[in-house]
């Protein structure tokens, strides 16, 4: 198993939420990461799959159903146990961020507006 | 593209440009990568029509180009350094002609393309820089240039004439 390196992407963590939520596939993660970043993240199918890879090596993901033999393969991914764990420290190293932003004044004023 | 079912044949032209990305990526993610292409660019179609096609598809070639460049990165080694540099050697060259082609496709329907074209080239050059590039493309795909000992150095070669070739044409201008 792959390790982590280092904090995880954007793509990676937008990946991990979407999927602690409940088990899905690629193109429903495409639209749930634009709509939970607020329009701002926007990955395609090739930044999806290579982040997906990236998890599934690490063991934050998994394969839920195999491909079929023929047609359609809609494959759907699932967090894993040591996923919720590395998105919630992830999640928790953010909030620390954004408290010692906000102890420091620069959350004030309008969402998206940095005084 | 446009007229008849352009889901599949879309679909088919977007499973040859995964071909080149990195194995471990291409035979693992490849078909469900293709999968999600296809329902986006069914969704789009349905909402926008030949705006929502040409959106994706140009959304979707920078996606590509940039994953691209993440997924040979992944799977850099030092071992794999030539592979590394001929990818994205190749990766450039083909970014290039996808985006010729592209262009090319889109001139009678696009009033700023038609001016660009008409201001600063010439058609001629469009086909000269799109041909090759669209060959190198096609090659790319054959199986004997993706296998075997001399992977590393036909795919070099054929990025570096790649490049050469279409950036020596987007400076001539014809």
């Amino acid at each position: 198993m792959a390790p982590v390196r280092g904090p995880l992407g954007h793509v990676e963590l937008q990946i991990l939420v979407n999927l602690a939520a409940g088990p899905s596939h690629g193109y429903e993660l495409m639209r749930a990461i634009g709509v939970s970043s607020g329009g701002r993240l926007k990955a395609g199918p090739g930044t999806l799959y290579v982040a997906m890879k990236r998890l599934v090596d690490a063991g934050l993901a998994e394969e839920l159903s195999p491909p079929q033999a023929t047609g359609r393969q809609r494959r759907t991914y699932a967090i894993t146990s040591r996923g919720h764990a590395v998105m919630r420290e992830e999640l928790a190293r953010l909030r620390d961020i954004v408290d010692h932003a906000a102890a420091a004044g620069w959350l004030e004023g309008p969402r998206g507006a940095i005084p | 593209m446009i007229g008849g079912p352009p889901a599949p044949r879309s679909r088919r032209l977007y499973r040859l440009l995964l071909g080149l990305y990195p194995p471990a990526l291409r035979d693992g993610f490849a078909d469900v990568q293709a999968d999600a292409f296809e329902d986006w660019l069914s969704e789009a179609r349905a909402r926008q029509g030949l705006a929502g096609v040409a959106g994706v598809w140009g959304q979707a070639a920078l996606d590509w180009s940039w994953s691209m460049l993440l997924a040979y990165r992944d799977a850099a080694s030092p071992a794999g350094a030539a592979q590394l540099i001929s990818g994205l050697l190749l990766a450039l060259a083909l970014a290039l002609g996808m985006w010729s082609l592209i262009g090319a496709s889109m001139l009678g329907h696009v009033a700023w393309a038609t001016d660009f074209v008409e201001t600063h080239t010439t058609p001629n050059t469009w086909m000269a820089l799109g041909a090759p590039c669209a060959a190198l493309v096609l090659a790319a795909m054959v199986n004997p240039w993706r296998s075997g000992r001399l992977t590393p150095l036909l795919k070099l070669s054929a990025a570096v004439c790649g490049s050469a070739w279409s950036l020596a044409v987007l400076t001539w201008r014809g």
